[in-house]
């Protein structure tokens, strides 16, 4: 009940007069505010969603309208019926629980979803879901110009939750002129044993490994320090989708933008609520990062005798902090 | 009420040991134990508290130890390889307490186990559930527990993630803790628990001691006290000390002392008082005591003297009147005023005795004197005398012996003769016509052994006797009937009668209706004589003289009448007389002229005849001197007297003639010379 008044009392605030605004199509209804929904969750993903947020700010042109959603089911579906009386122009839901609040609504209200990493086909299909994973063309890119050396980019991953990424991988390596391998695992123990199969074969003048945003198939506590010794002993490039793995020894990630992607999805939020045909259709689906940010560890740079800086690339974290 | 059980016999064994300890040994005892049991059960508790909390703090550290090792476990389950455990597994086994560590795979083989196999354990053990996370405690024995953990792959849920990771179950990990360290925890807590509670208690024991010492200290001086005062002990006072309590008991009872003592004087006093009061009263009472007695007496020696007086004169009456009865030369018209002066005499004779017996008896003074006694004689005897006083009133006058009394019993005989005498005079005198009969008869089988029970009934044809006059005619000086038969006696004779019978051993009873005369009537259990006395009864013929020499009797008497009397009645038969006037005189007599025999009154001046007679005794010529006491005093205890002086017969004034002159042959052993006899119409005649 607690969660239930809280919801309804952070949606008064910050809507305003939202309850005053008649319920009209949005071509319209051009007062009807632009809704954020997103989990009320402590740090560091308050400051994540926080900072999302803002770029939606930055970027609206009516009302912003924020919901945040507590931990709570019953909450969120009466946050559900409140959206549906209040006919928001568009909705921007965030994180898992925005994800589900979306797929509550009426399918006639403009829907962005943002802030999670992947999402189930039928999602994909009914949304346009932009995913927290770096697109692979530019991670590509940038570890093309740190290491031109590289040829191959080795992947261990699991399907169920990377196989969008993957095929965009694919794509984006072989426009870099790279070879991706791309190797299933199932759980941590398969991942492990594909690892300890590679470790022994891989060549560190060529290959790069690659660790994508996948906590199936690298743990921090086990096989993350072991890959990391491994290829620290063997001179072997890891690159990673996780600012975190550069934290712990990797060389380069990229990492969101949070604030260029809320600016990005404002953006587009205000144009899928724009009167139909001023815009192309909403590109439904799922969708790779491009409002990434670089991060390099500058000592496992050195340990691998390169130069980053005469790569020219813009480098926005070094690591370790000095 | 209800019998003590067996269980109570402990019960009460117990309370009396309690009973013979003293109140400090009791206070001790019953600290002693408290203190032991407070030691045992804080002991207990302490160590069960310590040992929960140890077994605790021991589990907790050992659900952390298997997390811990669960934690490394990982990448050697996840490898498959046991080396990349050995390094946790060695660090576990580091701990304390730890002795054996075993890593499982998923499939539940051994991957690795280091330290000592041990026992399986049977005390508790839960079922190993295969998705627990927690560390939990798998099994628990007597000695050891074992300690699990799962090993997972986890991944933190993240907001990003849309699709849920499960998480992967690697392993196992057990690690198996010794009880040792608990238990040894547990016994030395207990241990340090039960000595310090013992020194604790050996302290306070001792505390408890000295104070108990100071409380029963003043207690046992007020006992103390107490006792000296039971024992009698004046003064006796108590220091008031030890606590408020024990002072005010002390103070409470030296004012308790206090005022007994004040009572105890009170009392003293009053008891002096009394003693004086009683001693007072006694004297008072002795006093009066002596008084009665001296008025008793007085009256006893009054009677004594008048009878002695009356006999005196009376002695000398019936004496001559006897004498003159025994003169031929007579007239009948003389004799018969001799007959008239005699019966006069007799019948004031008989007044004086009644009064001396009434006298006698009512002061106890009457004694039995039984003698072996023929009844037939007695019955023979009564009639005679009866005879003519019913011939004179015309009566039919009968007497009835029963042929089956004894020959003789043992019996007063004269104290039975007055009471037949005085119920046949009663009833003659009340009787007016009809008869007049006595009966003598043996009461068969109610006598006791030896004895035979007699009854003696006189049985009139009188005017009877009232119903309530029944009861007062037994009284002294009272009589039934009318005014002009009542005149007739004393009153005295049925009063004397029934003390008498009652004397005897008997009672005497009235059976009477007015108009149908009466019957008086008494049993008495009559001891059976062995002996038979061959009685001779003859009637008295004129004596006379006697056969032999002539014989010197000395007659002493300070009265003159009475000296001539004897004179008079001695002389004519052939004695010498001489006379003496006192007692000095008769051992003067007797000096120069010693007679054959010596008539002694009583009372003479100069010396009486019981001094006279004593030394009479004490001289040789005189000791077997006859001597025949004649006195007025008729008592029995006179005529003791007067054997004891030493007489050697005795006779009381007035005295018959016949029986004079028996007493005088029978000493002088002498033979009358007589008129010829007359026998008795009953008895033959010698």
């Amino acid at each position: 009940m607690w969660w239930v008044l809280k919801a309804g009392l952070s949606m008064a605030l910050c809507l305003g007069m939202s309850s005053a605004l008649p319920l009209q199509p949005a071509a319209d209804d051009a007062g009807a505010p632009l809704t954020v929904v997103y989990p009320d969750l402590g740090e560091p993903y308050r400051s994540a969603f926080a900072t999302i947020v803002q770029g939606v700010e930055d970027r609206q042109r009516g009302r912003l309208a924020r919901v945040a959603l507590p931990n709570d089911g019953a909450a969120a579906a009466s946050v559900v019926d409140e959206l549906r009386q209040r006919r928001p122009r568009a909705v921007i839901a965030l994180g898992r629980s925005g994800l589900k609040v979306a797929a509550a609504l009426d399918r006639q209200v403009p829907v962005v979803v943002a802030g999670v990493l992947s999402v189930p086909e039928a999602d994909a299909q009914s949304f346009m879901v932009q995913s927290l994973a770096p697109d692979p063309a530019l991670l590509f890119a940038r570890l093309k110009a740190f290491v031109p050396q590289a040829r191959r980019v080795v992947v261990v991953y699991d399907p169920r939750h990377n196989d969008w990424l993957i095929k965009l991988a694919r794509e984006a390596a072989r426009s870099q002129g790279l070879e991706l391998l791309a190797l299933e695992a199932e759980d941590l123990k398969s991942a492990w044993r594909r690892y300890q199969e590679l470790m022994g074969s891989l060549n560190s003048r060529r290959d790069v490994l690659w660790l994508p945003q996948d906590a199936s198939t690298v743990d921090d506590a086990t096989v993350l320090p072991w890959l990391l010794r491994e290829a620290w002993d063997q001179g072997l490039v890891v690159c990673s989708s996780n600012v975190a793995h550069v934290r712990r020894g990797a060389l380069l990630a990229l990492y969101p933008d949070y604030l260029e992607l809320g600016r990005y999805l404002g953006s587009t939020a205000q144009a899928m609520a724009g009167p139909a045909g001023s815009v192309p259709a909403s590109p439904k689906g799922l969708h790779a990062l491009r409002q990434v940010l670089t991060a390099v560890n500058t000592r496992t740079a050195d340990h691998l005798g390169l130069d980053l800086r005469a790569s020219g690339q813009r480098i926005h974290l070094v690591l370790p902090e000095q | 009420m209800t019998h003590p059980t067996r269980t109570d016999e402990p019960l009460r064994g117990w309370r009396r040991w309690l009973g013979d300890l003293t109140f400090q040994q009791q206070l001790s005892l019953a600290v002693a134990l408290g203190v032991l049991c407070m030691t045992l059960l804080s002991s207990v508790a302490s160590a069960w508290q310590a040992s929960r909390q140890t077994r605790l703090n021991l589990m907790q550290q050992g659900l952390r130890v298997t997390a811990s090792l669960a934690q490394q476990s990982r990448l050697a389950l996840l490898t498959g390889t046991a080396d990349n455990a050995a390094e946790a597994v060695s660090a576990t086994l580091a701990f304390p307490d730890v002795v054996r560590v075993e890593v499982r795979r998923a499939d539940g083989d051994m991957l690795l186990a280091k330290g000592p196999m041990v026992e399986p354990m049977s005390l508790s053990s839960e079922p190993s559930p295969v998705e627990r996370e927690a560390p939990y405690l798998m099994e628990e024995g007597a000695d050891s527990w074992r300690f699990a953990a799962s090993v997972w792959f986890l991944v933190d849920p993240s907001p990003y993630d849309v699709a849920e990771i499960k998480p992967q179950r690697l392993g196992q990990v057990q690690v198996v803790f010794s009880k040792a360290r608990l238990t040894e925890t547990v016994a030395n807590i207990f241990w340090v628990n039960v000595l310090s509670s013992l020194v604790i208690a050996v302290f306070f024991l001792a505390v408890l001691r000295m104070l108990s010492t100071h409380l029963t200290r003043p207690l046992n001086a007020l006992s103390q006290a107490m006792g000296r005062a039971e024992q009698g002990e004046v003064d006796v006072r108590i220091a008031a000390t030890g606590s408020r309590d024990l002072q005010g008991m002390a103070l409470a009872f030296n004012r308790m002392i206090a005022a007994l003592e004040e009572r105890g004087d009170e009392l003293h006093r009053h008891r002096d008082h009394l003693e004086e009061l009683v001693r007072n009263r006694t004297t008072e009472l002795q006093v009066a005591k002596e008084r009665a007695e001296v008025a008793s007496q007085a009256k006893t020696d009054f009677l004594t003297r008048m009878s002695h007086e009356l006999r005196t004169p009376l002695n000398a009456v019936m004496g001559y009147a006897q004498i003159l009865q025994m003169d031929k030369a007579m007239t009948p018209r003389h004799q018969q005023i001799l007959g008239t002066i005699r019966d006069s005499g007799d019948h004031l004779l008989n007044l004086i005795v009644d009064i001396l017996d009434l006298s006698r008896i009512e002061a106890g003074k009457t004694e039995l004197s039984p003698t072996d006694c023929k009844l037939q004689d007695l019955a023979a005897t009564l009639e005679d005398l009866m005879r003519i006083k019913a011939a004179e009133k015309q009566l039919a006058f009968s007497v009835r012996a029963d042929e089956h009394l004894p020959a003789s019993v043992r019996a007063d005989e004269r104290c039975l003769r007055q009471v037949l005498l005085n119920l046949l005079g009663n009833a003659l005198k009340f009787t007016s016509s009809g008869h007049v009969q006595l009966t003598i008869s043996a009461v068969a089988g109610r006598a006791p052994v030896g004895c035979a029970r007699v009854r003696f009934e006189v049985e009139d044809t009188g005017p009877g006797i009232a119903p309530q006059d029944q009861a007062r005619i037994f009284e002294p000086f009272e009589q039934a009937g009318d005014a002009r038969s009542r005149s007739a006696g004393t009153g005295l004779g049925l009063a004397i009668s029934r003390s008498l019978v009652g004397l005897m051993g008997g009672a005497l009873q009235l059976d009477s209706a007015v108009g149908q005369g009466s019957r008086f009537w008494f049993e008495l259990d009559l001891p059976v004589a062995r002996t038979s006395v061959a009685a001779v009864r003859t009637r008295q013929a004129p004596i006379t003289g006697y056969v032999g020499p002539r014989r010197r009797i000395l007659i002493a008497d300070d009265l003159g009448a009475n000296r001539q009397l004897l004179v008079a009645m001695l002389s004519p038969l052939g004695f010498e007389i001489t006379e003496a006037l006192h007692g000095q005189q008769v051992l003067d007599q007797v000096a120069t002229a010693p007679p054959d025999l010596v008539l002694m009154d009583w009372s003479m001046p100069v010396m009486d005849g019981l001094e006279a007679t004593r030394q009479l005794r004490r001289t040789e010529s005189t000791r077997e001197l006859p001597i025949i006491a004649i006195t007025a005093n008729a008592s029995v205890q006179h005529q003791e007297q007067a054997r004891a002086a030493g007489a050697s017969d005795y006779i009381p004034k007035p005295f018959d003639c016949h029986e004079l002159l028996d007493k005088i042959a029978r000493q002088l052993d002498l033979t009358w010379i007589t008129l010829p006899p007359i026998a008795s119409g009953s008895t033959p005649a010698h």
